[in-house]
């Protein structure tokens, strides 16, 4: 392209963003570092969130498959379609669905289901189970294509190819490639510089448990695994800017002279010349054995962002501990030692199903500069635990609140805030100085007394109730709204969406809600 | 287990009555609701292996000319007053109000794995008390033989204390630990590590003045105050030099 060209191109660009509704949420998590911060929120505030409303619900004909069903909707604020530019949200369902929605009716602008060209093995290999539904079990990631207000939809289905959608017509624009063995269990994708990440857990289909790179421009696919301990992270690796992938790893043991890197957490980097995905970093806490000993997989997606110049990353573990990392050395000289470990937040019975941290960190930056770091979590807060503003006793779950804070050279996680008590809080994501955050009311018990370990959908879908969303003032996570009785089902290993003014909740019975201010 | 399904019972009946009276009996409730979540805690984990069991992990194991030594027991090694003996490779791995039953089922974790040359076992009067249901002398002479035997298997000298006395200085404390069944159980200690090439750590006879738990080393009449633990520091010193020194392996 000459200057004449990329000039054109870079006016056509700005006019397209200035002519926008200015926020996308095209990833899990809201961005490459998984920190769940949507920086573009200008409608919704602390002051009008108390006002917030059903928009719309929409019912979408996916099936569910052992507890899962729609996965958090990636939005995008501006689509070029065949009937004019709108505001799409994209969920992906479990049985191989993609549903594209018009954000401002709430109608379905299409649906594409991928054909499984997968055959199962005569001889059995393991799936099945809560643990391996089987299906499309990562949520996909959109990436802007060559042109503005046009888009691709990158996802994974069961038989494991790569699929690239349109996002304005729900077509295929280019023939599924294979990326990762079929019938196994992606976790969510990210995306960058031209290379897909993801990762896998619970061996499901037989397969090992590892980390993937998929190279777009050339298909090449980079592995690396463990050796011990699936990737379960909810929102699948998160990136830092130099393009390592991190990730939780679960049970299994820490050996790492012996290659052995269980319970603990691991930087992935794709080798730029052979597209290999290679070792970089690796961490994990001095009592791995312990975490070994007792199911405490470090299973939790990190999030990574920069304090004063440093690009830090937070973690946490089912044991109920958040870490705080440098990326640059993120265990420091001996692997072993991060910038900081709280104390026990929660998890006081060390419980491996029920209580701990499940799923992913969250970050964001007040307009006084001061870093936050939230986790949520199950169960109730650790009697020896406290912060300096706590909203209730906490039974069944919350949001902990952290500052990020340097104190004679040293970094530290110093608690401000507990939210509410919540039917096992997931994931958060902030905009606009207002923390979303639900309790998905999904019955999380894996054993019982009559019967021991019975860890069954049969069981667990009908012991589940309703999830709850809520909207918490973010400096005090003083409860400003909630949608009380108003979601009548409740959802698994899904999560929060927020675009420009909306906000976004799938449940299991496969109905998307969509929240905001109504005009 | 008992006093588990009491209070489980307590709230099951009383839950709906209390819910609808008065503040002050919102504050029963909030209460009973803490009771039972102490007792689910103690279900989930009736030996005590969360107390310890994380840092067990972080403790690398003993160089090789290390006399590391584990004490194992209940308040009276948890509640150690003073220092606890600075300097040496000495490990407490006390838990309040246990009992042997308690201690038998975490000694893999809390000892074992620890790989201590010497393992100090303190246990038995809450045993006495019957805080985790009725003992006999008999029922805990079993769990530490079973202690002893573990030990052994895994090449970690034994030192046996006695109970430790009691006395009725500030409160009533033999109705619940009689004198004579302390007497008679820290008997039964003493001829089994005779009998087994164990050595005895006679916190006992320093503690006791008659029957009675000398007034001056007790703050309570059942724990030793700072006062009690410098007079029985040095005992359990001398018996684990007596263990280190021994030749013979445990019978």
């Amino acid at each position: 392209m000459d200057l004449h060209g990329r000039l054109v191109g870079l006016a056509t660009l700005f006019v397209a963003c200035g002519l926008s509704w200015g926020a996308d949420w095209l990833t899990d998590g809201g961005n490459q570092q998984r920190t769940a911060w949507q920086k573009d929120e200008k409608i919704l505030s602390k002051s009008n969130v108390k006002d917030m409303k059903l928009l719309w619900k929409i019912h979408l004909d996916n099936q569910p498959r052992q507890m899962h069903s729609l996965f958090p909707p990636l939005i995008v604020g501006k689509v070029n379609t065949p009937n004019g530019v709108k505001e799409i949200a994209i969920d992906a369902g479990v049985s191989d669905n993609l549903y594209a929605i018009d954000v401002e009716t709430g109608q379905l602008v299409w649906k594409k289901h991928f054909e499984n060209t997968w055959t199962p093995p005569a001889t059995p290999v393991r799936g099945g189970g809560i643990l391996c539904p089987g299906g499309l079990t990562a949520t996909p990631v959109i990436i802007p294509a060559d042109t503005p207000g046009k888009y691709t939809i990158l996802a994974i289905s069961w038989d494991g190819r790569l699929h690239q959608v349109n996002v304005a017509d729900g077509e295929e624009i280019a023939t599924p490639s294979k990326f990762v063995p079929p019938n196994g269990k992606p976790y969510a994708l990210n995306y960058r510089d031209g290379v897909i990440y993801t990762h896998t857990a619970q061996g499901c289909g037989g397969n090992p448990n590892v980390a993937y790179a998929y190279d777009m421009p050339t298909k090449k696919v980079g592995t690396w695994g463990p050796a011990g301990g699936g990737m379960w992270g909810r929102t699948g690796p998160a990136l830092s800017k130099d393009g390592t992938m991190y990730t939780g790893t679960g049970d299994g043991r820490w050996d790492p002279e012996n290659g052995t890197f269980g319970d603990g957490i691991v930087g992935l980097k794709q080798n730029p010349e052979t597209k290999a995905l290679e070792l970089e970093d690796y961490f994990a806490p001095t009592n791995a054995e312990w975490l070994y000993s007792r199911d405490l997989d470090m299973q939790v997606t990190p999030a990574i962002f920069d304090f004063k110049n440093k690009e830090l990353m937070v973690s946490g573990s089912k044991e109920c501990r958040v870490f705080l990392m440098d990326t640059a050395s993120i265990g420091g000289d001996d692997h072993r030692h991060p910038l900081f470990t709280t104390p026990l937040i929660c998890n006081e019975d060390v419980n491996f199903a029920s209580a701990g941290i499940w799923g992913s960190m969250a970050s964001w930056e007040d307009s006084k500069g001061t870093r936050w770091v939230l986790t949520p979590f199950w169960g109730a807060k650790h009697s020896k635990f406290s912060a300096p503003i706590e909203n209730g006793p906490v039974k069944d779950g919350a949001i902990a609140a952290f500052k990020v804070e340097e104190k004679n050279g040293k970094f530290q996680l110093t608690p401000a805030w507990i939210s509410r008590d919540m039917n096992r809080a997931e994931p958060p994501v902030i905009a606009n100085g207002v923390v979303y955050a639900f309790g998905s009311g999904e019955d999380t018990d894996q054993a019982y007394p009559d019967v021991g370990l019975d860890d069954v959908a049969e069981r667990r879908i009908p012991g589940s109730t309703h999830a709850v969303l809520y909207a918490l003032d973010a400096m005090t996570g003083k409860e400003l709204w909630s949608s009380g009785n108003e979601i009548t089902s409740w959802n698994h290993w899904s999560g929060l969406s927020i675009a420009n003014g909306r906000v976004y909740i799938g449940t299991f019975d496969s109905n998307l809600y969509c929240y905001g201010i109504k005009k | 287990m008992r006093r588990v399904s009491r209070t489980l019972a307590t709230l099951v009946l009383l839950g709906p009555l209390l819910l609808s009276q008065t503040p002050d009996n919102g504050d029963r409730v909030q209460a009973l609701e803490r009771e039972v979540q102490a007792a689910r805690h103690r279900l989930m984990d009736w030996a005590g292996l969360t107390r310890y069991g994380s840092e067990d992990t972080e403790i690398p194991p003993p160089k090789a000319d290390e006399n590391r030594v584990v004490f194992l027991g209940d308040d009276i090694t948890e509640k150690w007053q003073g220092p606890f003996f600075p300097g040496k490779p000495y490990i407490n791995r006390g838990i309040e109000r246990q009992t042997t039953p308690q201690m038998l089922v975490r000694f893999q974790q809390d000892v074992v794995e620890l790989h201590p040359k010497v393992v100090v076992i303190q246990g038995g009067s809450n045993d006495l008390a019957g805080l985790t249901g009725p003992a006999t002398e008999v029922m805990i002479g079993q769990n530490l033989t079973s202690m002893a035997e573990l030990a052994k298997a895994n090449g970690i000298r034994v030192v046996l204390a006695s109970v430790t006395p009691v006395c009725n200085c500030y409160s009533d404390q033999t109705a619940r630990r009689p004198q004579g069944k302390i007497i008679g159980l820290n008997g039964w200690i003493k001829r089994y590590a005779a009998s087994r090439g164990a050595v005895y750590l006679d916190y006992y006879s320093a503690l006791a003045n008659g029957r009675d738990f000398k007034k001056e080393l007790t703050a309570d009449g059942l724990h030793p105050n700072e006062a009690g633990y410098r007079v029985i520091a040095p005992l359990a010193e001398e018996a684990i030099s007596k263990a280190l020194a021994q030749k013979n392996e445990f019978k």
